[in-house]
């Protein structure tokens, strides 16, 4: 279980850092 | 401070600025592809590399895809090194039968390499096996420094091209640094290392019959245990890769890593001269040495006084016991000053000179217990780490960091003479200010908002050993170290918990994407703008003034910042020491 809750942190960072990428690659076309 | 501090420090910056020449037109070749013996000598791995990775070469890709690639590959690495620590007992080399490293541990070691920031919440010699080490920690110190060059010359490239919709191509850089600039470096210094006694083996620890009785807690006895391992191999990346994560809890104060002076001279030789040397791969991919100059003179400024006041603090020892009639005098018979925490072998001119060197880079290896220095000695690479490590910086992320600074004081000098900012003949626009803002404020946020969570929440006071402002100290520095990536620690502070192994493990992320990812976003921006011609209005970045303009503008965020917060942890230690 503990296991589980680290693997998600670890996904869940890479997420918010993929929509950060996406976000300003939206952010430099509308520029 | 003593002359011997002085000679050690100008000799060694002396011979990294010579050899930073050289090599960091090796490092431009290489990753210029350039048809070098190296590139020549290694053309059939590296094409079969690609070959199985399924990748082509010649494919460049935009920012965007870039940073996708480091984030997915950084990811992978994330879940591997976990993986590999939480099976760890049923996997070989593992001759002490050490257990499976704990979720909270392995979540934070795992994201500490993949970082670059190396932090150890847990004791190497007691808890990873070799195979960890190995195959988990060390391949991370080359791919996670490769990763810093690749995201440099990203952003170089960005400077270099014009009208150019591609930055390069990640894993092709990613590759050529790690095997033509790291695993070569890596390799000799290594075998330089044994040489000075560093140890390299498989073998099992050994238990030595000791001349002296220790005090154990059922009496005394003759026998002490010694860690073994492959130490040399990981120690020469550990410093040359700006890591700084120790296979010994004790780190390079550990004679088994860093067994004389000449072996600590070496090491932080090692630590600085890719840093330096990328000031030289910029200047020659821009078509222009004197800008690559000028940022190593902004970096050379910014190093010294800091360096000066840690070694000068540190042999001017303690008032407090200065008022006690205790004599902290050098002379022949004692060094002086405070020597505790430090090894005696290194003294305190080279123990002091480490610790500036460790944290003006990302390097975060020790030599000496930075905990036990005094306030403002201590202050100093704390406040290294908080610039941003950009004097030199990480391998890959000083300079990239560094030229982050150099786009804000080309923009605050614009702003003051009423001009479009321009730096190497490119305009700096909206959306490259606002990427410069994310990446420079991305760190300090991390910082900041995890040391006043872990003041206020229960779990994260329960660590601190020393109350009062030395404790405040212990927690800011743990997430400055962690946020900017660097990796020492005030260790007073019991941060193998699960809440510090999150948080920190968190900071670290956050604080090495958040700043990378808008720095290829500039990369890309920059690479598509047309080169301006150089007018008689614009302004040279080769000069003093330029010099003066980045240094000022590193340490007017850096203060502005962090002061705050120093004042309530070493400022009012320092204080405190003169005032009682």
């Amino acid at each position: 279980m503990t296991d589980l809750i680290f693997v998600l942190l670890i996904l869940a960072s890479y997420a918010t850092t993929h929509l950060l990428i996406l976000g300003l690659a939206k952010l430099g076309r509308n520029e | 401070m003593t002359v011997e501090a002085m000679v050690l420090g100008i000799v060694l910056l002396g011979l990294v600025i010579a050899c930073a020449r050289p090599v960091g037109t090796y490092i431009a070749n290489v990753m210029e592809g350039k048809p070098i013996l190296a590139l020549r000598l290694g053309s059939q791995l590296e094409r079969a590399i690609y070959r199985m990775a399924g990748i082509d070469p010649a494919r460049e890709t935009g920012w965007k895809q870039y940073a996708i690639n480091v984030l997915v590959f950084s990811t992978c690495g994330v879940l591997f090194v976990y993986l590999l620590q939480r099976l760890q007992a049923w996997l070989p080399l593992n001759p002490q039968a050490f257990a499976n490293v704990t979720p909270d541990s392995s979540f934070n070691t795992a994201v500490s390499f993949v970082t670059n920031t190396n932090w150890q919440g847990y004791s190497g010699e007691s808890t990873m096996s070799y195979l960890t080490q190995m195959l988990g920690l060390a391949v991370q110190n080359f791919v996670s420094a490769a990763t810093g060059i690749a995201v440099a010359v990203a952003l170089i490239r960005g400077f270099a091209r014009h009208a150019s919709t591609t930055i390069g191509n990640f894993w092709v850089d990613l590759t050529r640094s790690t095997l033509y600039i790291l695993l070569p470096a890596a390799t000799l210094f290594a075998i330089v290392l044994v040489s000075q006694g560093v140890i390299q083996n498989f073998d099992a620890y050994k238990d030595v019959t000791t001349i002296a009785a220790t005090a154990v807690s059922d009496g005394v006895t003759h026998t002490q245990t010694l860690p073994m391992g492959p130490i040399a191999s990981q120690e020469a990346i550990k410093e040359l890769g700006t890591n700084g994560g120790g296979f010994l809890n004790a780190n390079s104060a550990h004679p088994f890593e860093n067994p004389n002076a000449l072996s600590n001279f070496l090491e932080l030789f090692a630590i600085l001269l890719i840093p330096a040397a990328l000031t030289f791969t910029f200047g020659r991919m821009v078509g222009d040495k004197r800008q690559g100059w000028a940022v190593l003179a902004g970096m050379v400024i910014l190093f010294v006084p800091l360096w000066l006041v840690a070694v000068s603090s540190e042999q001017a020892g303690n008032p407090m016991l200065a008022s006690l009639g205790v004599d902290q005098q050098v002379s022949e018979t004692q060094s002086g000053g405070n020597m505790e925490g430090k090894e005696t072998r290194f003294g305190i001119g080279a123990s002091s000179l480490f610790a500036a060197v460790t944290t003006t880079t990302s390097t975060g290896a020790v030599n000496s217990m930075h905990d036990s220095m005094t306030p403002l000695g201590g202050l100093v690479p704390m406040f290294l780490i908080q610039l941003g490590e950009v004097a030199f910086g990480g391998v890959g992320s000083g300079l990239y960091g560094m030229l982050i600074y150099a786009l804000l004081g080309v923009f605050i000098a614009g702003l003051m003479i009423g001009r479009t900012p321009e730096y190497l003949g490119k305009k700096i626009e909206a959306f490259d200010m606002k990427m410069t803002s994310v990446a420079i404020l991305a760190t300090p946020l991390v910082v900041l908002i995890g040391t006043a969570v872990a003041v206020s929440v229960a779990s994260g006071k329960a660590g601190v050993a020393n109350p009062g402002a030395h404790g405040f100290s212990e927690i800011l520095y743990a997430f400055s170290s962690a946020g900017n990536n660097n990796g020492s620690c005030f260790c007073g502070l019991s941060a193998n918990t699960p809440f510090y192994n999150a948080a920190l493990g968190l900071s670290m992320w956050f604080g090495r994407f958040w700043v990378l990812v808008p720095v290829l976003a500039i990369a890309g921006s920059l690479a598509a703008k047309k080169r301006a011609p150089v007018t008689a209005g614009t302004m040279p970045t080769h000069g003093p003034l330029f010099v003066v303009l980045l240094v000022g503008s590193v340490l007017l965020i850096g203060a502005l910042t962090f002061v705050p917060a120093l004042a309530l942890g070493p400022v009012v230690e320092q204080l405190l020491l003169t005032t009682l």
